[in-house]
């Protein structure tokens, strides 16, 4: 039989290389994680020297010192490291899902839904009550997420995922409203924790909320990472998934709806972080093209780190004033991004 | 070998399928059986249900009465992975929502081999690279699709499609954008992947190409099959005349009925063959 006498072709290739190459990737990015972190260790309005940070560690340090890094830098760098890494690799699963690489983890919604809770539970005085705000974060991102998911799939049977991206968008709006409305209702106070809430910041970490949302990314990330392949085929078209073999509403419906928790998640831990969700994964894809086989992990480990260092520089550039993180991200995100953009061919 | 003896590939028994805001059956009452190693061409003026029928065949859509069954087996008993192992198909309109090399994109035919997490082994390679040199695109491996002219992205999908090493081939219009050497290079490759044991269904406007390579022709009038069986019997000026509401001759070449439409103004075009 024909088909099976010809050879393979030297031009094509090897697999070996391909996955060599995927795993050599995803650890430069390790490494440059783990060097961000011990750089943003010993960074910071106390001016602790290096040497000091490591005996923090080794227990010969003074209670101060142990506190700073163990209790307040630590935890913010786990912190800021799960949560970008969190966005990023929604955004990811989002332009792959949508089919549109203008997609972010905040454009269906979820972060309107997250603010909406947050700013009640601030406006109505409820901040002093410990951990309120934040489930009340929760709580406005999964009933965002349920209502937009709600409106896509009556329209149709199936998840029809323009549909998806209008319902987020529409609804999206109206929680902006929500949210105009009752900051209207508020006092100054308010009002200022309200809006600082919504520019995100990770400067409330501690190992509580970082074990928490540790045990809640953890999981997430690992069946997102396993819909690689079939988000592959996504992009090809949904039709041409299903002619390939994957479940192609499945596929959708669970990568939507972790992606989702996944945002709600990071946004009731730190509160709205713009940017990072759009441009992490957009900048890997340019720079290394877009098999999800790498671009997810590879989002998630620059994310992290993006953020990490986003926030490093948000809490000592001005120290021991502190600049909002976003503010950080896209100031330095976006011409990072225009400038892969401009080096890369025309997607 | 008579065609019953051969194993039943698809079996389509009267269905019916409209679309949601169709104000007729797009699919009506078809019967289809093609059977192992046939080439059969699916023929029909635009919107005659050609399409719709190739979706139905494949589980795309589900037909709303009749049934579809693979190999004997009922349609929905199928994983999807499982009928793509045994299925390719090559559909009609594709968007890519991000940029991927040609071979990257033929790699995607063994995701039903491979599922999530199994790594691209030899066999896969292999059979990446057996498709690519069958449609001639080897030399493309590493270029990105989206540079590719209609023809050669064309072929990356057949390739793809032969990636998944199918017992079976749909292809809805293969050749729309293929100049007359690659129309009939993708033509005799379909002859030479049914004499392989390949069974082919093939979507197509192009009559006479069909008429060459086919078995057999099912001719599709308004989503009712208005002839079947081999091009002699369904190529005849009456049904051709009739199906596609247009005055045609018949010729035979290389003992295959092939059509040629006449001019509007029969009389005028007699008169200019005359000088």
């Amino acid at each position: 039989m024909s088909t099976r006498a010809a050879a393979p072709r030297a031009t094509a290739p090897a697999p070996a290389h391909a996955t060599h190459r995927t795993a050599g990737r995803l650890l430069l990015l390790l490494l440059v994680a783990v060097a961000a972190a011990l750089f943003a260790l010993t960074i910071g309005a106390a001016g602790l020297p290096p040497a000091e940070v490591l005996r923090a560690f080794t227990g010969n340090a003074d209670a101060t010192t142990r506190t700073i890094v163990l209790e307040l830098r630590l935890p913010r760098i786990a912190l800021a490291f799960i949560a970008g890494g969190g966005l990023a690799l929604a955004g990811a699963v989002f332009q792959a899902v949508l089919r549109n690489p203008l997609a972010e983890p905040y454009v269906l919604g979820v972060a309107g839904g997250a603010a909406v809770g947050a700013v009640a539970a601030v406006v109505f005085g409820l901040a002093a009550v410990p951990g309120l705000v934040q489930i009340a974060a929760l709580a406005g991102a999964v009933g965002a997420m349920l209502l937009v998911l709600r409106i896509a799939l009556r329209v149709g049977r199936a998840l029809d995922t323009r549909v998806l991206l209008l319902a987020g968008v529409v609804v999206g709006a109206f929680f902006n409203a929500v949210i105009l409305l009752l900051l209207m209702m508020a006092d100054v106070e308010s009002f200022r924790s309200a809006v600082f809430w919504m520019m995100g910041s990770v400067a409330g970490a501690s190992w509580r909320t970082t074990a928490l949302l540790t045990v809640y990314v953890v999981p997430s990330v690992l069946v997102l990472l396993a819909l690689a392949r079939p988000l592959n085929l996504l992009a090809i078209g949904e039709e041409t998934a299903l002619f390939l073999g994957a479940r192609v509403e499945r596929v959708k419906l669970l990568a939507y709806l972790i992606a989702s928790l996944l945002v709600a998640a990071a946004v009731a831990a730190c509160g709205v972080i713009g940017f990072i969700g759009l441009i992490v994964p957009h900048a890997l894809r340019l720079a290394w093209g877009s098999d999800h086989r790498l671009l997810l992990p590879a989002s998630l480990l620059g994310g992290g780190t993006f953020l990490l260092l986003a926030d490093t520089a948000a809490r000592s550039i001005a120290a021991p004033a502190e600049l909002p993180v976003g503010v950080i991200t896209a100031l330095v995100g976006v011409p990072i991004f225009v400038l892969l953009l401009r080096r890369s061919p025309a997607p | 070998m008579s065609r019953s003896a051969r194993e039943l590939v698809f079996a389509a028994e009267g269905v019916t399928f409209r679309y949601a805001h169709g104000d007729r059956n797009a699919v009506d009452g078809v019967d289809l059986h093609v059977h192992e190693s046939e080439i059969v061409a699916l023929l029909g003026p635009n919107g005659s249900g050609k399409s719709t029928l190739l979706r139905l065949l494949v589980g795309a859509l589900r037909p709303d009465s009749g049934a579809v069954a693979l190999w004997s087996r009922p349609l929905r008993e199928w994983k999807r992975e499982a009928v793509a192992r045994r299925v390719g198909v090559v559909a009609q309109l594709e968007e890519l929502a991000f940029p991927l090399t040609t071979r990257e994109m033929v790699a995607m035919g063994r995701y039903p081999h491979l599922g999530a997490w199994r790594r691209e082994g030899a066999a896969d390679a292999a059979a990446i690279d057996r498709a690519m040199q069958r449609c001639g695109i080897s030399e493309l491996a590493r270029r990105s699709v989206l540079e590719l002219s209609g023809g050669e992205r064309q072929r990356v999908r057949v390739a793809r499609a032969l990636a998944q090493e199918p017992r079976a081939l749909l292809l809805d219009e293969p050749t729309a954008s293929l100049d007359i050497a690659h129309e009939m290079s993708l033509f005799e490759l379909l002859a030479e992947l049914r004499a392989d044991g390949v069974t082919v269904v093939v979507v197509t406007h192009n009559i006479n190409v069909a008429a060459r390579y086919a078995d057999r022709l099912v001719l599709l009038h308004r989503g009712r099959t208005a002839a079947t069986g081999t091009p002699a019997d369904v190529l005849t000026r009456a049904t051709v005349e009739e199906v596609y509401d247009w005055p045609v001759m018949i010729r035979t070449e290389d003992g295959a009925p092939q059509i040629i439409p006449r001019r509007a103004s029969g009389a005028h075009q007699g008169e200019r063959r005359r000088t």
